[in-house]
């Protein structure tokens, strides 16, 4: 190779960059009959969707763990008793799923549930009620320590009269065991009795190769690869589901997993990193929306307390600093400016989004750093000399981009009423010792949700989880506020129930152990040949996928599939939120499918990795005939 | 002394070197704050002490760390490298699945860039200073400059989003059912394109200077005169004279190169979703899962240590004037 062709070679490449990356997007002439495409409203059949995420699942037992990541897939292979929904007004409803449907006693100690008859596990057994008592059993039994049994620790026993009846007796009355036990959001699943009974569950292979009753069965796992999923012919919605599998694969990078959904080679995306939100709602062929009703929150903790493991700052325990602190920060401009620009600025530890339970009433502390810098004086933090008054660190995680901004700015509201702030970084599992345990720090950024149920908060703020390693690293001891939380846990009349938050939170607001500061909203992407996930909720919920469809698939003469029945579900709160604002401004944007050949090149049932033998013979020839040439290129003669 | 006996005296002293080297990742990583348990146990959960319990024990971390390390120890020489605390699965299964992703990988890359950065450097020092010199340096030091992730999100932009030449993640077509013979080679060649460029870069950078520059002091040697003068053609004069002696020093970078075969990717098997053992390491270390950490040192460990120890035989292989005492 001499040097005129190289160089030739060299800046062809350099043009080519250069081109491509202000070059628009290429489209070749879209061949695919639109008329046929954008107004269908039947659903079709096949399709595979691929699913990116960041994390894998740990294991796909849903009973071991509580990571999401694993019940994101879980939620597919596994059906539960009930599910969760939303009707057209947006409140949330329970949904049959295995329980066709089900009774409260009176007295609310007995809890009923009627099965499917015609449901099948994956190996053609029957299902029956002796799965669902097995399973729940598990939770009660103190000695298998499973992560979930909290949520089932009021019940009694459990019967199973007949192969279609289950009876769950309570110990006390509770609230909470429908919203936070049954139809939690990330579903408590039924695993087969035939193939657990008698062996150890956490070791039990069927851990690794699950057998349930959902809507796609397990094929294959590549731990931190990929996942793949198909169709599950036998099961009990008859025509369901549309799509003949889901691949699961990890992608790390937020940046590639949204190149992966622009050139089609991904169906669909989990989270949006906030900042690219605006840009893929505009892009053709996308559709992003939020999932959202479930009282995400982004707040800011207090190091406000006291426990026996020390570490104090007598500053930030004076409530009128921290009411000053509040007034210091523009709130809304840290959502605009570094948040993403989406959701409200939260004003009570409970979000808006749960109507039922927010109380609108609560002290609110406004953009005022006049008031602020009087409060601070008051206090008795005067400024000195160079107009500073004290010092505080603001920890984040690192990586954290979003609230790396936001902490900027913080910074620089602050200092604007004389606080210096130190922003002190680290990677989570560091972070989490620091705050959590060794409660080494002044600010933390945090965040919670509460799901359709603030008693979800219980181990923030009640005064009995202080503990090192608990999430209660705010140490907020309010013995009035515990008695309430504890009285709610005995109400079940929703209207007392919900009553006794409104109080709560109007102390708390004015005890101010943390500074809410956003009502997060959550975006997902997909791709618009695939409908019906906006409806599942492709992350929190993690809903069964069966209704999920593929616009480029085929009709078929199957009869059409039951529809969801409203009449059977029971009304539990009425979720409002003007978020909703934000989703009737997406479903206004129209996306027209994008270019043909960027999808995928047939319809597979299955996914499996390429047979690599021949690449490795052939990566060998080649080195070998490297070596050989140059071997002979340098020997003399 | 002879080839072998310096052979039978080197190979004695890499063991120590390999336990020591595991005995002090061992200590780090446990010195390092936070637990296995905090990526097991998500946020806001109600976790009863028994289930926190339950896997302290499972993983062993209820025991004193040095108790932790003789356990361990004795473990690994028995074969057994324990089990990752995320899968539950036994950590040589995990590892030995992404190995051969990443050799594949980096040895592409490696490879392209040792070749064609041989060339450019040797066609460099041909007309030191000259335009095509210029060129290839300024794309040398902006090889080198560049950072990794954002090459590799450019290339995707340009090559996959805008053009869709090129697929823009993974090893292979998702979706595709089992491709065999030469359909999945090319499925496979398709996806290493873009990831080969992306790391191949740095390393082409490297080479072509150091090429340039090794090059360029043999060529000031007496022994070149001579051929020049005894009229042997240029093919001759560069590559069997000046380039058989100038190879020495390329080779020891090559050599600390293939040390970094298996973990030296992380930044591409990231952006790209390259399923890789550097991308292991680093879910591995935010998730503090133990077991596959340690499995990946030890395995790091004993490469380096064997890929120095062949560029020393290599050493004496190549320049019949080194011999060892």
């Amino acid at each position: 190779m001499d040097g005129k062709s190289c160089n030739t070679l060299v800046v062809a490449f350099a043009l080519i960059l250069i081109v491509g990356a202000i070059l628009p997007v290429v489209k070749l002439s879209a061949t695919l009959d639109v008329a046929s495409v954008s107004q269908e409203e039947t659903p079709r059949y096949g399709g595979t969707l691929i699913f990116l995420r960041i994390s894998d699942s740990s294991t796909l037992n849903p009973l071991l763990t509580i990571d999401d990541a694993s019940f994101l897939v879980g939620n597919q292979i596994h059906s539960s008793l009930i599910d969760r929904g939303f009707a057209d007004d947006g409140s949330m409803i329970y949904r049959p799923d295995l329980a066709e449907r089900w009774e409260i006693s009176e007295d609310g100690l007995t809890y009923t549930f009627y099965l499917r008859e015609n449901v099948k596990w994956h190996d053609g057994e029957p299902f029956t009620s002796a799965d669902v008592k097995f399973t729940f059993d598990l939770y009660l039994d103190p000695e298998l320590a499973l992560p979930q049994a909290g949520f089932f620790s009021v019940i009694d026993h459990i019967e199973a009269p007949d192969d279609y009846t289950v009876v769950f007796y309570l110990k006390e009355q509770s609230p909470i065991l429908m919203p936070l036990g049954f139809a939690f959001w990330r579903n408590h699943m039924v695993i087969p009795k035939h193939l657990y009974e008698g062996t150890d569950i956490w070791d039990n292979p069927y851990n690794m190769n699950p057998i349930g009753t959902g809507p796609f069965k397990f094929v294959k796992w590549v731990k931190g690869d990929y996942l793949t999923l198909v169709k599950n012919e036998d099961y009990y919605i008859e025509g369901l589901p549309y799509l003949d599998g889901i691949i699961y694969k990890i992608a790390p990078s937020s940046a590639s997993q949204i190149a992966a959904l622009e050139t089609g080679e991904a169906g669909c995306v989990n989270i949006v990193p906030e900042p690219e939100v605006r840009r893929l709602m505009e892009t053709e062929g996308i559709e992003v929306f939020p999932v959202f009703k479930i009282g995400l929150t982004n707040y800011l903790g207090f190091n406000q307390g006291t426990s026996p493991e020390g570490n104090e700052n007598p500053i930030l325990m004076d409530e009128k600093v921290r009411h000053a602190i509040v007034h210091a920060l523009n709130r809304q401009e840290i959502i605009d400016l570094a948040l993403g620009g989406f959701g409200r600025v939260q004003h009570s530890w409970v979000s808006s989004e749960l109507v039922n339970f927010y109380e609108p009433n609560v002290p609110k502390y406004d953009y005022d750093p006049e008031k602020a810098n009087l409060l601070l004086d008051e206090a008795g933090y005067p400024r000195g000399t160079d107009g500073t008054r004290f010092s505080i660190r603001l920890y984040y995680t690192a990586g954290d981009t979003p609230r790396e901004r936001a902490s900027e700015i913080i910074k620089s509201q602050l200092s604007e009423v004389g606080i210096t702030v130190e922003l002190i970084t680290a990677d989570w599992p560091t972070l989490k010792d620091w705050i959590t345990v060794k409660y080494d720090f002044d600010l933390c950024w945090f965040g919670h949700a509460t799901g359709p149920d603030p008693d979800r908060l219980y181990t923030y703020y009640h005064g009995t989880q202080i503990n090192p390693g608990s999430w209660q690293y705010v140490r907020y001891n309010n013995s009035e506020v515990d008695a309430l939380w504890d009285e709610s846990r005995k109400t079940v009349d929703p209207v007392a129930r919900s009553d006794l938050f409104n109080q709560m939170q109007m102390i708390m607001m004015q005890d101010l152990p943390i500074v809410p500061i956003q009502e997060r909203v959550l975006f997902s992407a997909v791709r618009s040949e695939f409908k019906g996930l906006d409806d599942t909720g492709a992350y929190w919920y993690s809903n069964h996928f069966d209704r999920v469809w593929w616009t480029l698939g085929e009709l078929s003469e199957e009869p059409e599939p039951e529809p969801i029945d409203t009449e059977l579900e029971l009304r539990v709160d009425k979720l409002e939120s003007d978020v909703q604002g934000i989703s009737s401004q997406i479903s206004t944007l129209t996306s027209e499918i994008s270019s043909l050949e960027s999808q995928l090149e047939e319809i597979p049932t299955e996914y499996a990795a390429p047979d690599m033998t021949m690449t490795y013979i052939a990566m060998l020839m080649a080195l070998v005939a490297i070596a050989i040439s140059i071997y002979f290129g340098i020997k003399a003669k | 002394m002879s080839m072998k006996r310096y052979i039978f005296r080197r190979v004695p002293q890499l063991v120590p070197l390999i336990i020591f080297a595991i005995v002090l990742n061992f200590t780090l990583m446990h010195l390092a704050p936070g637990s296995p348990l905090d990526y097991l146990i998500g946020g806001g959960e109600v976790v009863p002490q028994e289930y926190i319990d339950k896997l302290n024990r499972d993983f062993g971390l209820d025991k004193p760390l040095h108790e932790q390390l003789i356990i361990y120890i004795s473990n690994v020489f028995r074969g057994n490298f324990g089990n990752s605390y995320r899968y539950r699965a036994p950590v040589i299964q995990i590892i030995a699945q992404r190995i051969p992703n990443t050799l594949l990988l980096m040895t592409t890359s490696i490879v392209f860039a040792f070749i064609l950065g041989v060339f450019l450097g040797i066609s460099s020092s041909k007309k030191p200073y000259s335009f095509i010199d210029n060129i290839a340096s300024s794309i040398s030091i902006l090889g080198y400059s560049i950072p990794t992730f954002w090459l590799g999100m450019l290339l995707i932009i340009v090559f996959a989003v805008n053009l869709r030449w090129l697929p823009s993640l993974g090893m292979s077509t998702m979706g595709m059912i089992g491709l065999t013979g030469w359909a999945a080679v090319i499925d496979t060649v398709r996806h290493l394109i873009l990831p080969t460029i992306t790391l191949g870069t740095a390393y082409l950078a490297l080479y072509t200077r150091l090429t340039r520059a090794s090059m360029l002091e043999e060529l000031r040697k007496d022994y070149i005169i001579t051929a020049w003068g005894k009229g042997l053609d240029d093919r001759t004069v560069y590559y069997k004279h000046a380039f058989r002696n100038a190879m020495l020093p390329i080779i020891t970078v090559f050599g600390l190169n293939l040390g970094l075969m298996l973990t030296g990717a992380t930044l591409t098997e990231t952006v790209f979703s390259w399923p890789g053992l550097g991308r292991l390491v680093y879910e591995s270390i935010t998730t503090r899962d133990y077991p596959i950490l340690m499995g990946i040192f030890i395995i790091v460990s004993i490469t380096v240590v064997l890929a120095n120890f062949i560029v020393d035989i290599l050493y004496a292989v190549l320049d019949p004037r080194v011999r060892y005492k």
